[in-house]
């Protein structure tokens, strides 16, 4: 196949591909995108194995169906609020925050033997200073651990 | 028809008229903004389609079976939608850094099989998106559309067959208009495996 450069070259148009701005805004918002996409995901399933609407859902959520489409096409950077709307319509839970891997610094202190802040009948309590420092440091901790 | 600058002067794509509906049939419009259909060219349509979760839960569950093949490893709905974004926009990061070198992404798409074999065993298996272009000249191509690959042979499958008339339409446009002769055409088809 033989081709005409020059023929083609002006057959061109001057418009610029949408492309550009897009791929930019996709690596500018790619952290909520990605967050978005996968909500969007989790909803759609849920919509269709319920046989839930985009009109019902609009109408249970107090918003449009257009907002509601914008939602399913990973295109709205939802607020906390939105979500919790979405969680509490259709009766998921969409996110979570994940305290598993917060590390916990548990000093090492070891109560007095004689004055078990747990226990109520701890026989020195009258004697105990139930505002120190230590005290209150022991109660957290071992709160945190538990 | 119009032909849009993607990276001139190696890359272009073609923008399919709003009347054509094997591109803008309805369900495909829908994802789309009223003043862009039938103005969207092709690189664009078809990156935005690959980031689109709506678009790809109803592709992927209306091809579920072929999910089940060993190429996509029994993934779900949701994984499939996911690798999919995924490699889309790994591969517009790379195409955005090598802009200039496009010559080396193309492979000729008359040995399809082959390069598809050979990408299975070679790279990763999740390479399912393909763009397709007729090479204008050295390191110069036009993309005439895209799609995510399920089958083997493009004839296979509905969306990839689609393509080829798209490839077809492409090349009478090029012809009518005096741009290339039609002789030896396949030789001058390509694709980009993403």
């Amino acid at each position: 196949m033989k081709a005409n450069t020059e023929k083609f070259d002006a057959l061109v148009s001057n418009k610029t591909s949408g492309w550009h701005k897009d791929v930019n805004e996709r690596i500018t918002n790619k952290a909520w995108q990605d967050k978005a996409f996968d909500i969007a995901l989790k909803v759609i399933r849920h919509m269709r194995t319920n046989k839930v609407s985009q009109v019902t859902l609009a109408k249970d959520m107090g918003v449009t169906p257009q907002y509601i489409n914008k939602i399913l096409q990973g295109k709205e950077n939802m607020t906390l609020e939105t979500i919790c709307r979405i969680e509490d319509a259709l009766k998921i839970t969409l996110i979570e925050v994940v305290f598993s891997n917060i590390e916990v610094y548990v000093p090492e202190f070891t109560l007095p033997a004689y004055s078990n802040p747990f226990s109520a009948k701890s026989v020195a309590k009258e004697s105990f200073d139930w505002d120190s420092t230590d005290y209150q440091q022991a109660v957290y901790c071992q709160q945190k651990v538990a | 028809m119009e032909i849009i600058p993607i990276f001139a002067p190696h890359l272009y794509a073609i923008s399919y008229p709003k009347t054509y509906d094997t591109v803008w049939n309805e369900e495909i419009s829908s994802f789309f903004e009223d003043e862009e259909i039938g103005n969207v060219d092709e690189f664009e349509r078809n990156f935005e389609l690959w980031s689109n979760p709506m678009y790809l839960y109803d592709y992927f569950e209306r091809n579920q079976v072929y999910l089940r093949v060993k190429f996509w490893r029994a993934f779900s709905i949701e994984d499939a939608a996911r690798i999919t974004k995924q490699k889309a926009f790994e591969f517009q990061k790379l195409l955005t850094e090598n802009n200039t070198n496009i010559e080396t992404l193309f492979q000729p798409l008359d040995n399809r099989i082959i390069h598809f074999t050979e990408l299975i065993k070679g790279k990763s298996k999740y390479d399912c998106l393909r763009l397709y272009a007729i090479k204008i000249d050295s390191n110069r191509f036009l993309i005439t559309g895209g799609a995510i690959k399920l089958t083997f042979k493009m004839e296979d499958h509905e969306s990839t067959r689609d393509e080829l008339k798209k490839l077809e339409k492409t090349k009478n446009y090029l012809v009518e208009l005096g741009v290339i002769d039609g002789d030896s055409f396949d030789d001058a088809l390509y694709e980009i495996t993403l």
